[in-house]
């Protein structure tokens, strides 16, 4: 008699054990099942046949178990087959230590550097895991174990392309500080607070082994199977596990016995010429951990979008929230490639070809930027190229392997003289196909859904795909892409200035005039267009352009206002509008900026709302008045003393180490004062501080630091009066002044 | 010594009276922003004699506008100058391995160049995402093929101090002059006028120069 068990359930958490692959299914009465996977990784190298000799001998001296075997795969650039030699490790556990092995070999005294080449090497063991078995967190599946939980065989009943997918029933902790959502060590202490099933509890006592004891207690009654925190990863997971090991308490974070919390250091980081911070980081086995202020994903597109990214990329939800999407577009290229055999590459290599002085100039652009029409204008279309980069690359076959290959030279990219393969269909396109169709579907599911919170769940969703696309683009250009060439990224933005002057050629041969483009959008206008004018206008551009075009809507008013520093001109990405639809659009502006204090974007957007009822440029004009009537209220209201400190609050990033400031900017000032106060600061990490007096002498005295200002200080009004007056005047068209309108 | 300079013509007196005379040699300048006010004077010093340059950059510094003023101020089309002079930008160290290692001689068949700039090739090695040891080997192999070139043409090296978060990497710095033949310092004389660039020989001999940067023009504002 057969003793097998048969689980049907969501892949919950996957990561090596001894031996394979630990996997912990949920099944659909939130039941958890703990199980195990024999697996053996490989990974290969490349190279003269001396050198895979001499290392074949390099690594039979690390007497570990696992198995050299001579195999072939696709090199990625040249798409030939080449020989390699495969090396399979028997324990996954080994896997890192044989890698780092072999690349220790190449680090050897009179090594010629660069004669090997490793492959499939640096990928983590769930990826490399959900490669071979075709598996994804959050699949559903049916799985046949053993009674010692020893999997026999999984059945996949799940796709990453499907659209409507089921998740796991979920437990979810909420853990934070009590109060505001100021980063615990940048303010005083405060208590925890715990929120599970709908109850909210604040855990209180004499000492930390109290509180930690507490929590203990409330894992284990309710075994969650998420934390979700506000500041976990930097300061809570590691206060209360710093406290539970001086003080001898159990916290038994992990469910998986024996295992300690993985921790990740902090690093700072260079991304589009800023420093980026990224915290450590808690993660947690057999349980879920997600701090919601170390994740790009969770807050630019919730946990729909997180869950999305980590079906679509296959790396573990835990992990997906803490990197990059950038990383999870390039798992996806990654596990196309080693579903045809190609090679995975480790490290990028490959430089720039050597290119003229004259040639640089010529391809080391951007896309196309017009100066806009300064003004109040009405009735104004607005058309964008929907997903212009992606699909670009995906309609021209642009990718780091068809760019300037071999065969094709006659099939150019305009302009630049770049040429791109006709015979060969690139990585980046093939990955990019389904991608586009998939957000288009969620697009469509989104406006037609009836249920609101479907409606939001296929929003959060397409936001997510959304976010993939734009790093697709980007990482063409982007160092440590393991599939980007410069070249290509030159191609894509080549073929995007030539489509948008296309654009507008198109246009202004129907009639329109147009007042603004951006890249991969136009704003046009023609006296008495209607809706089905811009359609058909779209139909013909993206018939000629061969890429589509949306037509977004008709604005009932739309504002490009005048540059701070040159009022005669404009800036490209600062405008505000309404459509007719009743929808704003808002770029640049106060209440879009990240360093806006809450109180200017809320007065700013209660502005907007007034203005957003005028029907067209008459009715903006006549709704100044009130404008000027809500300013009135909001000063006064900050003349008397009574705004909160924590509206007032402005959050910047650090652009160095707090001792590294020269000059007392107020970031350098709040800086300084926290590190006084013995909090850790590097550069990219986030401050928040509220102005105290501007004009001080003493220039500690013209800000202080959210979390530890009290009663004793006051907010600077003239300051902040003059931001606000700022947020109001945005907002005047050209020749409108303060006076006229109040 | 320290000697004063006031030339008219922009290749009279150093930097390029340093390296002219030599058939080949890896020759380092080393030092603050000042050192890269030298790169289009040392590619306009080729470029006017109608040969092509490498340029190997390995921290997005090239900037083609001085090297245009320089040949207006001498002359030249600058359009043959831009044609003449072929960049490659690595941004990892290992894009720089791959770059000398292997693109750098198919560069110097196709170009036949008597000058190779590498302008600041130590900054991808600073990356911390790399083990220290990886980067160490990677730019031993680097300056290894390098030596291996020198003999036939020059190659300078334009290398900024190490950056604070170079960490323990700022030993990196001490391998490229171990193999330079020439070693020279670059830096805004603190106690001069801003508008000068002090040039100190620090190998083979102890030498100092200072000249003004308004000339030439175009050793000035090279990002």
């Amino acid at each position: 008699m057969s003793s097998d068990l048969k689980y049907k359930g969501w892949i919950f958490d996957l990561y090596p054990v001894y031996g394979g692959m630990r996997l912990w299914l949920i099944d659909a009465a939130g039941k958890k099942h703990r199980l195990f996977d024999a697996f053996a990784p490989s990974f290969y190298i490349g190279g003269p046949a001396a050198r895979l000799r001499a290392s074949c001998t390099f690594i039979g001296k690390l007497k570990l178990p696992l198995r050299i075997d001579k195999s072939e795969g696709i090199e990625f650039y040249s798409g030939k087959n080449i020989p390699v030699l495969r090396v399979t490790v028997f324990n996954p556990l080994h896997f890192a230590k044989v890698v780092q092995w072999v690349i220790s070999l190449e680090n050897k005294k009179g090594h010629q550097g660069g004669a090997l080449a490793l492959y499939n090497c640096d990928l983590s063991l769930p990826q490399l895991y959900c490669f071979t078995k075709r598996l994804f967190p959050l699949a559903f599946c049916e799985i046949e174990a053993e009674s010692n939980g020893a999997i026999k065989a999984i059945a996949i009943q799940d796709s990453i392309w499907d659209t409507d997918y089921s998740i796991p029933p979920l437990s979810i902790l909420k853990l934070r500080m009590e109060g505001e959502h100021i980063r615990p060590d940048h303010c005083g202490p405060r208590p925890l607070e715990v929120e599970i099933e709908g109850q909210c509890r604040t855990l209180e006592g004499s000492d930390d082994a109290a509180i930690v004891d507490q929590f203990n207690r409330i894992l284990e009654q309710y075994d969650p199977d998420l934390i979700l925190s506000e500041w976990g990863d930097p300061c809570i997971l590691p206060q209360l596990m710093q406290s539970a090991q001086h003080m001898g308490r159990p916290l038994a974070l992990n469910r998986e016995p024996n295992k300690k919390v993985q921790a990740k250091k902090e690093r700072s980081y260079f991304s589009y010429g800023a420093v980026v911070h990224r915290s450590a980081a808690r993660l947690l086995f057999g349980r879920w951990h997600i701090d919601r202020f170390n994740s790009f994903l969770v807050g630019q597109t919730a946990l729909e979008g997180l869950f999305e990214f980590a079906r679509l990329s296959r790396i573990p939800v835990q992990q997906m929230a803490r990197t990059s999407t950038g990383t999870g577009i390039t798992s996806m290229q990654m596990d196309l490639a080693f579903q045809d055999g190609i090679l995975i590459p480790w490290r990028k290599r490959e430089a720039e070809g050597f290119k003229s002085a004259s040639q640089l100039l010529l391809t080391d652009k951007g896309g196309l930027t017009y100066a806009p029409i300064l003004g109040l204008h009405e009735a104004i279309g607005e058309l964008d190229f929907a997903s212009m980069y992606p699909s670009l690359m995906a309609k021209y076959n642009i990718s780091p392997e068809t760019i300037n290959c071999t065969c094709c030279p006659e099939n150019r990219v305009p302009e630049i003289g770049h040429h791109l393969c006709k015979k060969r269909r690139g990585l980046v396109p093939r990955f990019l196909e389904p991608f586009l169709e998939k957000r288009a579907r969620y697009k469509h599911l989104k406006k037609t859904a009836s249920d609101p919170a479907q409606r939001r769940i296929y929003d959060e969703r397409q936001s997510a795909l959304k976010w993939g696309l734009v790093t697709t683009f980007g990482y063409q250009g982007y160092k440590n892409a393991r599939f980007g060439k410069i070249e290509a990224h030159e191609a894509i933005t080549a073929y995007a200035r030539e489509k948008l002057l296309q654009a507008k050629e198109i246009a202004e041969d129907a009639g329109f005039e147009m007042l603004h483009a951006i890249v991969d959008s136009l704003w046009l206008k023609q006296v008495g267009a209607t809706e089905a004018d811009y359609e058909a206008l779209c139909e013909r551009i993206s018939r000629d352009c061969e890429i589509p075009i949306a037509f977004e809507g008709i604005y009932s008013w739309l504002l490009f206002p005048p540059s701070k520093t040159n009022p005669k001109i404009g800036v490209p990405n600062r405008y505000l509008g309404c459509f007719q639809s009743g929808k704003t659009k808002l770029r640049g502006i106060e209440v879009r900026r990240g360093d806006t204090a809450y109180f200017i974007k809320k007065v700013q957007q209660n502005m907007i709302d007034i203005l957003s009822k005028a029907s067209d440029a008459q009715g903006y004009r006549a709704a100044l008045p009130e404008v000027g009537t809500c300013f009135e209220k909001y000063r006064d209201q900050l003349r008397s003393g009574q705004v909160p400190f924590f509206e007032l609050a402005i959050a910047k990033s650090l652009s160095k180490a707090p001792e590294d400031y020269q000059k007392a900017s107020l970031s350098a000032i709040v800086a300084k004062e926290l590190a006084g106060r013995g909090v850790h600061l590097v550069p990219g990490q986030a401050i928040a501080y509220v102005i105290t007096d501007m004009k001080a002498k003493l220039p500690s005295d013209r800000a202080r630091a959210i979390g530890f200002i009290d009663g004793a200080w006051a907010y600077d009004v003239e300051k902040y009066e003059s931001l606000l007056r700022e947020a109001m005047e945005v907002l005047m068209p050209k020749g409108i002044h303060l006076h006229q309108s109040i | 010594m320290s000697a004063q300079f006031d030339f008219d013509s922009p290749f009279q007196g150093p930097p390029l009276s340093l390296i002219s005379d030599a058939k080949g040699g890896i020759f380092l300048f080393y030092g603050d922003a000042a050192l890269f006010g030298l790169a289009p004077l040392l590619a306009g010093w080729r470029l006017s004699q109608g040969e092509r340059v490498l340029f190997l950059d390995g921290d997005n510094r090239f900037n083609p506008y001085p090297l245009v003023d320089l040949a207006k101020e001498i002359g030249h089309d600058p359009n043959t100058f831009l044609s003449s002079l072929f960049v490659s930008r690595a941004f990892t160290c290992h894009q720089m391995g791959s770059l000398v290692l292997n693109q750098l001689q198919s560069g110097i068949t196709a170009h036949h160049p008597r000058l190779v700039i590498l302008c600041a090739p130590l900054e991808t090695f600073y990356d911390e995402s790399v083990p220290l040891i990886e980067a160490k080997n990677l730019l031993l192999h680097i300056v290894t093929a390098l030596s291996q070139l020198a003999p036939d043409r020059i190659f300078v090296i334009l290398s900024p101090f190490p950056k604070k978060s170079a960490g323990r990497r700022t030993f990196f710095l001490s391998h490229l002059k171990t193999t330079a033949k020439r070693i020279f310092r670059v830096e805004r004389p603190g106690d001069a006028s801003e508008a000068a660039i002090r040039i100190t020989e620090e190998k083979p001999e102890a030498r100092q120069w200072v000249f003004p940067i308004e000339a030439p023009r175009a050793a000035q504002g090279y990002r």
